[in-house]
């Protein structure tokens, strides 16, 4: 019953042009407060779920993908919409999703107890060199940039020191104000930086109509592009698991080696770019599997890889709840019910949302004005509810006002959260682990697995470069085969998933 | 001053670095409980400080060297909305404080319908009776599904909360 509560209202507010999985689940999360745990986490999944077919189908129909998730499939989904294909695209990619999603979460199932039973080995150490990886890989893959991605990261860092210091019990940074001394509630921060960002950063364009390409017919496609389809859903889950599950951040990478994989894969080379149905299945089944795999280090090991992971791990601390190793031994029944709603949701997904296209296509129509009104005064009761207080309201706007700035400049968002979430524990693990060798540095490095970490993280800085122009080449590639320059390429907004 | 306009972003930079200076400056005051073996209170913030101004400096060396990219503005239909950016912002801002401000003394049903207007018109709405009808229909759903369905508490105004 919550899966279907859920996935509805995740896929409703997925849909929602400017609002991406990581802002779905946090502004949605007020509405969980008065839920128990395993209720609100049911509703978790499914708008989980929800939320990335959400986007999917604004990539499709609106050429502006609502996350980096979707922006591959912008490129040939919005082409078949607006050839009249509309509904196959969205058909493949809501199967497509399904497929991954099942086949993914499969292997979550099987992967979580044995990764919880190998995490519980790791000492303090090793989780610090896990959190640099983190630190590194969101810093320098996201973006731009790296320095900006670092800078974004700074800045949550800094964020996450205020408040009250573990150890000694002493406030730090919180210019005097008592209402700072439990520190900046996280929710705050995303809500205010995704979605008070996005409505001041829209504030600033001139706005005015977004093209919706209409659809015909039942969203459903033919046996020919269901042949077509089915292996790059496959593939596209076998290229996008993996990557949710290793602390490389972001869902570009895995549907665009997708797209690329299915383009070179293709005997219709030619398509790619003006509407094959290949990449869309690809790259949506990707997106898919990259979701369920960042439950992957989520639920075991407590660590996010996205945004939209840090805001779960936030939910499941709102109930006193830390996930990691120890939980699938201390709430197991928890951890399979969250399991099992993933499947529900999954399937509810698939059901639902290939009926309700034309609905969903509805709200698509809605102004404006009314919408961003509407996510204003929905993230600002966010705020408010979080501690009863208008306090976190103001500060919601500041951060929001830091959101529409770092759109503004093309810094990536995701950091900064992940740099929020991470930092106080990282340096909690950073000081137990140097209390237990009673301050010998060299305990950082000693055990096999951290240094393994951290030789990752050595190459891990090289490789963005390597990424980068790669992206570039096949990226001039792929606008050359799409035809003349004045087509629209997707707008590429920055948002994370 | 054209050189300026491509560098916003050192506006944004120099509050990073201010923000690292700050930061470094202001760890010393964390007292250290004397018996910590190993790093105490200060250590984490020494080194976000240090990192802070470290990837500021490197902004805004970047940025003066060759500008920041602008956010692409494709397909943009002609201007819908009245006034220029600045103060649509700014105007947000002020409805959503205000907003704020009136939580308390008049209740979440007249604050929301308050902010949803503004912010709306802001955004571009033209027809102020219309807007008006339908803030004050979204604000009513939301605390009516917030306080009746999910209980959680909002503030009430002067219409009490009996309702």
């Amino acid at each position: 019953m919550y899966a279907f509560l859920g996935v509805f209202v995740g896929t409703l507010v997925g849909v929602l042009p400017g609002i991406g999985p990581a802002l779905t689940v946090a502004l949605l999360l007020p509405m969980t407060y008065t839920l128990d745990a395993s209720a609100s986490l049911i509703m978790f999944a499914g708008i989980y779920y929800g939320a990335m077919y959400g986007g999917s189908t604004t990539s499709i129909l609106l050429n502006t993908p609502g996350e980096s998730g979707s922006i591959i499939t912008a490129i040939d989904g919005n082409k078949m919409a607006r050839a009249g294909r509309g509904a196959a695209a969205l058909a493949t990619a809501a199967i497509g999703s399904f497929v991954a999603g099942t086949i993914a979460t499969t292997v979550l199932a099987f992967a979580a107890p044995t990764v919880a039973a190998l995490a519980v080995k790791l000492g303090p150490a090793d989780y610090f060199a896990l959190m640099i990886l983190a630190f590194i890989t969101v810093g320098s893959l996201l973006g731009s940039s790296m320095v900006r991605g670092f800078a974004s990261m700074g800045v949550g860092l800094l964020i996450g020191l205020v408040g009250v210091e573990q150890v000694s019990g002493q406030t730090r940074f919180t210019l005097g104000l008592p209402q700072l001394n439990d520190g900046i509630e996280i929710v705050v921060v995303i809500v205010g930086l995704f979605a008070i960002g996005e409505v001041l950063y829209t504030a600033t364009r001139k706005g005015g109509r977004v093209r919706i390409t209409p659809i015909r017919g039942r969203a459903w496609m033919t046996r020919d592009e269901f042949r077509r389809s089915w292996k790059p859903w496959l593939r596209g889950t076998a290229i996008g698991f993996p990557f949710g599950a290793v602390p490389a951040g972001g869902s570009e990478i895995p549907t665009f080696i997708s797209y690329t994989l299915e383009r070179r894969l293709s005997k219709r080379k030619e398509e790619f770019g003006k509407g094959a149905i290949e990449g869309v299945a690809g790259p949506e089944a990707a997106n898919n599997a990259n979701a369920a795999g960042v439950l992957v280090p989520l639920l075991t090991l407590g660590i996010p890889t996205s945004a939209t992971a840090a805001v779960i791990l936030v939910a499941f601390q709102q109930y006193g709840l830390q996930p990691g190793p120890q939980l699938l031994d201390t709430e197991p029944d928890l951890v399979w019910s969250l399991i099992a709603s993933l499947f529900i949701g999954n399937l509810l997904l698939l059901v639902l949302n290939l009926p309700l296209v034309g609905m969903w296509v509805r709200l698509l129509h809605i102004p404006q004005p009314y919408l961003y009104a509407g996510i204003l005064t929905f993230a600002l009761l966010g705020a408010y509810t979080v501690n009863n207080a208008t306090f976190d309201i103001f500060l919601m706007l500041i951060v929001g006002a830091l959101g529409m700035a770092m759109r503004w400049f093309g810094w990536p968002l995701a950091p900064l959260v992940i740099g929020a979430i991470l930092g106080p524990n990282a340096e909690v693990y950073l000081r137990r682990a140097l209390q237990i060798s009673t301050g010998d540095p060299t305990v950082l490095v000693e055990s096999p697995f951290s240094i393994t970490v951290y030789v990752i993280v050595i190459l891990l800085l090289g490789v963005p470069f390597l990424l980068h122009r790669w992206e570039k080449r096949t990226a001039a590639a792929i606008t050359a085969a799409s035809g003349s320059p004045e087509d629209e390429s997707p707008a590429v907004a920055q948002k994370s998933e | 001053m054209r050189w300026f306009r491509n560098r916003g972003e050192l506006g944004v930079a120099g509050l990073l670095l201010a923000a690292g200076i700050y930061v470094l400056l202001d760890t010393p005051t964390i007292r250290i409980t004397p018996g910590q073996l190993a790093i105490g209170p200060r250590f984490f913030p020494y080194m976000v400080g240090a990192f802070l101004t470290l990837v500021a400096a490197g902004l805004i060396v970047g940025v003066v060297r060759s500008g920041s990219a602008r956010p692409d503005t494709d397909g943009e239909a002609p201007a819908e909305r009245p006034g220029p950016a600045a103060v649509r912002v700014a105007g947000i801002v002020a409805v959503a404080v205000v907003h704020a401000l009136l939580l308390n003394l008049t209740g979440y049903v007249i604050a929301a319908t308050v902010l949803f207007w503004g912010a709306a018109t802001l955004l571009g709405a033209r027809r102020p009776v219309r807007d008006g009808i339908i803030a004050l229909a979204v604000a009513s759903a939301t605390y009516a599904l917030f306080v009746w369905v999910l209980q959680v508490p909002l503030p009430n105004g002067p219409f009490g909360g009996d309702v």
